[in-house]
């Protein structure tokens, strides 16, 4: 699975859930105001109705007309309505021209809606009616027109803030679903260069940031112990050829003695001879190993220049054809140049030689070796094929190791690290190395471009079938 | 006698030089610091000089520059280490001295102080001669007494190579580097290929080849006497 697909379906997730989450709550939130607000505004409206339906009710009787009709006269019926009924239900003095039809007589407060007076409007009261001691029937009543207003007012608002917050629950929640997707975009491409061998990459974190930081700062210490190791098991090999060098040295200082004393009989000036040999192919070796390690550990840029890849390739061909000749190899070239490359000439000559001369070698009597330039001339690939026998594939990756030798190659000379000193170049150009099937025979592939954009680029092998 | 002095701090290397090169009849005078080296250096007068790069109180590079500064142009030959090789090491050979990294062969230090002490003249004649080789090095054409040798650009350089150092031993690490430009280690037998084709075209029938091969060393190209 792609990562990228991944990290966009997790942003989105926890996008939409957080606004769904801020919604919700928002909502409920919204529901308890509207009821507590709204009960609220209408427990008062009642308790005015019931203390006045009370207070007139405690009059005496026949203080009450008057008392309702001189409050008539100061105070315009707009909010309150007062009516006193006679037992039928007919009016005696009051603000409201009926009694409203099957209220109950009880005291309590009830909604009712319609006309009050003749030729007036429609209302919304809430009205109280009881039935005085001496028959007659007294009711209270408040027109809640404000308060449904207040109550309708609230309603919209709260429905607007709610969809606000909706919006901008979305918009948050998408913001920083993508903010962490493109963290996690971030973290997986360094993980990426990490897996390729870039070990020295270190994954974005913040010292006090949140829990992703502090995995990835876990992440960073055990990438620095590994690198540590990993150079520390470097340093083993590489102390361990330097401090071969000395001794072996030494005896090929008293072997080249032992052969110019000139005490030796001929089988032990050969058995010298032999000896000698030996031991320059270890120090061979051991150079090599040095050789590979000086280049790893140069991410120095400085020796950079602009050449031509062709006339490289033509002259070690030159330099190949007899010996090519000798061993019964036809080496060619298929290079039109000039083609410009940027890098260390003298390290391309030696990644080129030693995969001329590894080709020669391992291609074997009767076979062709092309040493050719393909690509474009902004990103040339160099490229040395051969017919030979070529290298099965589960053998591909490990050939670029160090002392790496197919069993073809055991029979041939040189020590096995020619192609991880190519290898070696490539990652300090940050160059991809490829070794193909070339059906038959085996096809190398160096492009000539910075790739991975730094000295200690990856080099990959790819392994497809 | 050729006055060889050493400025060396690792015992065990400048042992292995000293004992070798008094063999070979060398006058050899050992010093194990910058400062020691630099004022027997400048105290006497010597044939060449052999110098390490890395050493305590001086640094071997530094030791050559304040030489040609005070006007001692003895040919020096530094020895460093691999990973110790930049430009300013490059530069040694176009300057007329010499680089050397360890480990080496005895064989191939004796033969780059032997080619340092007989640095060939940098002749302007066109015509490069050498018992019955002659070759013009304008024209491009090489002879060997009447016979012309129709040789190729490599082997041509090969030959320029071997006799402007005639009578020199030439190691496989100085052809690479001189005639091929290959300043690396190349486990091939590159060099002798080339070479064998080089003295087919060259040896004549009944006659010794002019260009020997030095057991483990390298060659030599001797006019016959």
């Amino acid at each position: 699975m792609r990562l990228p697909d991944l990290v966009r379906r997790t942003a989105l997730r926890w996008g939409l859930g957080l606004a769904a989450l801020l919604a919700l709550a928002m909502a409920s939130a919204f529901a308890i105001a509207y009821e507590l607000g709204t009960s609220a505004l209408f427990r008062a409206v009642d308790r005015s109705v019931l203390e006045q339906l009370e207070l007139l009710a405690a009059r005496p009787p026949d203080m009450l007309e008057f008392m309702i009709t001189s409050r008539m006269n100061h105070q315009p019926a707009v909010i309150t309505r007062v009516g006193l009924f006679r037992p039928d239900g007919s009016l005696i003095v009051g603000d409201l021209e009926f009694l409203p039809p099957g209220l109950p007589l009880n005291g309590k407060i009830h909604a009712i809606t319609g006309r009050m007076q003749r030729g007036g409007d429609s209302e919304d009261l809430h009205v109280a009616a009881r039935r005085l001691p001496d028959g007659r029937i007294l009711l209270v009543g408040r027109n809640v027109a404000g308060a449904l207003g207040v109550q309708r007012t609230l309603l919209w608002t709260l429905a607007i803030g709610l969809v606000v917050a909706v919006l901008v629950g979305l918009g948050v929640g998408a913001g920083f679903g993508l903010r962490a997707e493109q963290r996690l975009r971030r973290l997986g491409r360094v993980a990426e260069d990490i897996a390729s061998g870039r070990l020295h990459a270190r994954l974005p974190a913040r010292a006090n940031g949140d829990a992703l930081d502090q995995l990835s700062l876990i992440f960073n210490r055990i990438l620095e112990r590994l690198e540590s190791i990993i150079a520390t098991l470097r340093h083993v090999g590489e102390d361990i050829a330097h401090d071969m060098r000395t001794p072996l040295t030494g005896v090929r200082v008293r072997l080249e003695r032992a052969r110019q004393d000139g005490r030796l009989n001929a089988a032990g000036q050969d058995v010298v001879d032999r000896a000698i040999e030996g031991i320059e192919q270890t120090l061979a070796i051991v150079a090599s190993l040095l050789r590979i390690a000086e280049i790893e550990h140069g991410r120095r840029q400085s020796g950079f220049t602009t050449f031509d890849l062709a006339q490289v390739l033509a002259q070690t061909s030159d330099a190949f054809a007899p010996l090519a000749e000798d061993s019964g190899v036809t080496l060619a070239v298929d290079a039109i140049g000039p083609v410009a490359i940027h890098g260390d000439r003298t390290l391309i000559v030696e990644a080129v030689v030693n995969l001329v001369d590894n080709a020669v070698k391992f291609a074997g009597s009767g076979h062709h070796v092309v040493l050719g330039l393909g690509g474009s001339a902004l990103c040339p690939v160099l490229c040395v094929s051969d017919d030979g026998p070529g290298i099965p594939v589960v053998e591909r990756e490990r050939v670029f190791h160090r002392f790496y030798r197919g069993d073809a190659g055991r029979t041939a000379r040189g020590s096995g690290l020619g192609l991880s000193l190519v290898a070696a170049v490539a990652r300090l150009h940050g160059f991809a190395l490829r070794l193909l099937d070339n059906a038959p025979g085996c096809r190398v592939e160096l492009d000539c471009w910075p790739t991975d954009g730094g000295a200690m680029g990856a080099t990959r092998t790819p392994m497809s079938q | 006698m050729t006055r060889l002095l050493l400025i060396e701090d690792d015992a065990a290397t400048a042992g292995e030089i000293v004992a070798d090169f008094t063999a070979k009849g060398f006058a050899i005078e050992h010093a194990s610091d910058g400062a020691c080296g630099l004022a027997a250096a400048t105290a006497q007068h010597w044939d060449v000089l052999v110098v390490d790069r890395m050493l305590p109180s001086m640094d071997g590079l530094s030791i050559i520059r304040a030489l040609r500064e005070r006007g001692v142009g003895t040919p020096a030959l530094i020895l460093t280490a691999l990973g110790a090789i930049d430009d300013r090491i490059h530069g040694l050979r176009s300057g007329g001295d010499d680089y050397l990294v360890k480990p080496f062969a005895l064989g191939e230090l004796g033969a780059r102080l032997e080619a340092l002490l007989r640095r060939p003249a940098d002749s302007l004649s066109p015509r490069l001669r050498v018992g019955p080789l002659e070759l013009d090095l304008i024209a491009r054409t090489a002879r060997r007494g009447t016979r012309t040798l129709d040789l190729l650009g490599r082997e041509f350089q090969l030959l320029e190579f071997m006799m402007r150092r005639e009578g020199q031993v030439v190691t496989r690490k100085m052809l690479l580097e001189g005639v091929w430009n290959y300043h690396f280690d190349l486990k091939s037998n590159l060099v002798d290929v080339h070479m064998g084709r080089l003295r087919r075209k060259l040896d004549e029938p009944g006659t010794a080849s002019l260009i020997t091969n030095i057991r483990g060393i390298g060659f030599i190209l001797n006019a016959p006497a």
